[in-house]
């Protein structure tokens, strides 16, 4: 059962789905966080939802402005500081799964949200790491989720590591054994990583994208898997939850804005 | 103590900038994304502060908004929002060479505040940064950006960073008292480490309370007074931000800035209206009233949902009650000739 949905609220469902119930949680900034949150409100009530600036076991009320932001929760059963998230429940390994944005990501699932260089070599700043490199180290597992951001070939600035360079390089180089990241989920579709090579490769399409279309967005020659899945729709609930917690993020990016900056003035204008 | 000495502290945001800060300094902010001191911050670029070395974990526009002021030089940091995907003076100021980043990430960066404000001579890290560019990649700070020593117990690799005692911190709370006890709630991730870290502290805060209201509710104060070098009262100090309790996200707001931010003349324009424009910040909610009328801004402040009190009640406070302590048996007026009796008394 679905309505009309946008390819947006698609991508924030599936990323929702990676979510158990049960699972301990912690949040990246911006559309990951809207998953997170509609997991929390649908099919995984008891997930403990966390941010890295010590709020623990929200109940969400709306998207958060920020993972610092205390304001859109009805509630937390937790608080503690960003030193805390990061050593006494991360680096004990009680973190479940990260779910994560990203401006770059590798065949790897290697991560860069730092620094991009352009075809001239000029360099541009994305907007710095954040708390990603420890997360996706020390989380059980990562999901990968890619908005604004593309495929390459290898990044411009090697912020967060993935599986490195495949295999159990990762490992060896001291990261929990088993962590990583199990997803990557796009606009297009979602992404596994081979159990062996840790190669990314395509398991399933939204309903309306060819491989081909994924194709073009990836600069090496792309592993298909062999029972590629179409996603299923979103359902009601899901939409429901999505556009509840944050209508925004159905809307492109820069419409966003727009249409936040024209509602203002009319009310300016009117009150 | 002498009658005036606790009022001390409490002063106008321009005199705690102007007595606190100078050029040069290092200079750290201490709220994470939550409360963040803009009404401080609007003060140092007023007063064009200069050559200002920025440390702060992650950012929203405070960056891009001491850039603009040309108060500060360098920034280390782990985060600067970009919203939308536009572009920021950041971005302008790296082009232009007007700036000098060095990225950490979140958690490596308050590991310095953290070893600091300890007095620890190192604070050890994740390893897995390690692998990154994050360590390989450095700036201003060179060889003090990492370093690795042997765990004498394993004799295992283990990155470490070193301390940082910024100057000055500035950091806005929900409620003070007079002596600098400051107390913040709803997130405060980094707030504690980067007072305890910094060798002078400016306390801005929604509301200065009595004492007796801090003495209460001590589980909120993230800093005592006797680290707190200025208090200012500051209602709406932190807007655009939220401050729990008092007010939302002026998304609205945001959005103006948003856009100015993105192109240099915009940005000018923002600055002159909203910052060199007014003389404070009660100036700038006056403009704020008179640009978006009086029910904008009320729409901003949160409702009431009050946490619930907990009981810091004892069965009894003193040994004594009533001139009389029942653990010695003995009356107020008769403990000397106890002593005596018991030949304690100093002859």
């Amino acid at each position: 059962m679905s309505g009309t949905y946008t390819y947006h609220e698609l991508m924030m469902t599936s990323i929702a789905k990676e979510i158990r119930d049960g699972e301990v949680v912690v949040m990246g900034q911006g559309l990951p966080m809207i998953a997170c949150l509609a997991a929390k409100l649908t099919h995984a009530p008891n997930c403990i939802l966390l941010t890295e600036a010590g709020i623990v076991d929200m109940i969400p009320t709306k998207a958060l402005f920020s993972v610092g932001d205390p304001t859109a929760v009805n509630g937390f059963s937790y608080f503690c500081d960003l030193f805390d998230v990061n050593t006494i429940i991360l680096n004990r390994g009680l973190i479940d799964l990260a779910v994560l944005g990203a401006a770059q990501v590798d065949k790897y699932g290697n991560i860069n949200s730092t620094i991009i260089r352009s075809h001239s070599g000029q360099e541009a700043r994305i907007t710095g790491c954040g708390g990603a490199p420890e997360f996706a180290g020390y989380a059980k597992r990562t999901v990968i989720t890619l908005v604004g951001g593309r495929f390459v070939e290898k990044l411009d600035y090697f912020s967060t590591p993935g599986y490195l360079e495949g295999g159990d390089s990762r490992y060896r180089a001291g990261f929990p054994l088993g962590s990583g990241p199990s997803k990557v989920v796009t606009l297009k579709g979602i992404f596994k990583f081979d159990e062996k090579t840790k190669e990314m490769y395509l398991d399933a399409v939204y309903p309306g994208v060819s491989v081909e279309d994924v194709k073009k967005d990836v600069p090496w020659e792309l592993k298909v898997s062999h029972n590629l899945e179409t996603v299923e729709p979103p359902s009601r609930k899901y939409l429901n939850v999505i556009r509840l917690l944050a209508p925004e993020y159905s809307l492109p990016t820069k419409s966003r804005l727009n249409r936040r900056v024209q509602a203002a003035a009319k009310r300016v204008l009117t009150s | 103590m002498v009658e005036g000495e606790v009022h001390d502290k409490v002063m106008d945001a321009r005199e705690a900038v102007k007595r606190f800060i100078c050029d040069g300094q290092d200079l750290a902010s201490g709220n994470f994304l939550h409360a963040i001191p803009y009404a401080l911050m609007h003060e140092i670029i007023r007063q064009r502060k200069r050559n200002l070395t920025f440390w702060l974990p992650s950012a929203i526009d405070e960056i891009d908004l001491l850039l603009a002021g040309g108060c500060v030089k360098r920034v280390v940091t782990s985060y600067s929002h970009r919203a939308f995907g536009l572009p920021t003076e950041l971005d302008r100021a790296l082009n232009e060479g007007r700036v000098e980043v060095e990225d950490y990430t979140n958690f490596t960066l308050l590991a310095r505040f953290k070893a600091g404000a300890m007095g620890y001579p190192f604070m050890p890290v994740l390893h897995g940064v390690k692998l990154t560019d994050i360590y390989r990649m450095r700036s201003f700070l060179g060889k003090e950006k990492f370093g690795e020593v042997e765990c004498p117990f394993t004799g295992r690799k283990v990155l470490v960073v070193p301390p940082v005692n910024p100057d000055v911190a500035i950091v806005h709370v929900q409620r003070v008292d007079e002596q600098g006890n400051a107390q913040l709630w709803g997130s405060a991730a980094c707030a504690k480490w980067v007072c305890f870290a910094s060798k002078r502290v400016i306390v801005s805060a929604e509301e200065i309370v009595d004492s007796s209201v801090i003495k209460r509710t001590p589980n909120y104060t993230i800093v005592p007074g006797f680290k707190v070098d200025a208090v200012v009262e500051e209602p709406w100090g932190a807007h655009p931000n939220a401050v729990l309790g008092y007010y939302g996200e002026d998304e609205m707001f945001r959005g103006i800035f948003y856009i100015s931010n993105a192109d240099s003349n915009l940005l000018r324009a923002f600055m002159d209206e909203w910052i060199y424009g007014v003389e404070s910040r009660q100036e700038y909610v006056k403009k704020y009233v008179e640009r978006f009328g009086f029910r904008t801004l009320q729409r901003l402040k949160a409702k009431t949902r009050m946490s619930e009190s907990v009981n810091f009640g004892v069965p009894s406070e003193s040994y004594w009650s009533r001139g009389y302590c029942s653990t010695l048996d003995v009356a107020w007026d008769e403990f000397e000739s106890l002593l005596k009796e018991l030949g304690m008394v100093v002859k």
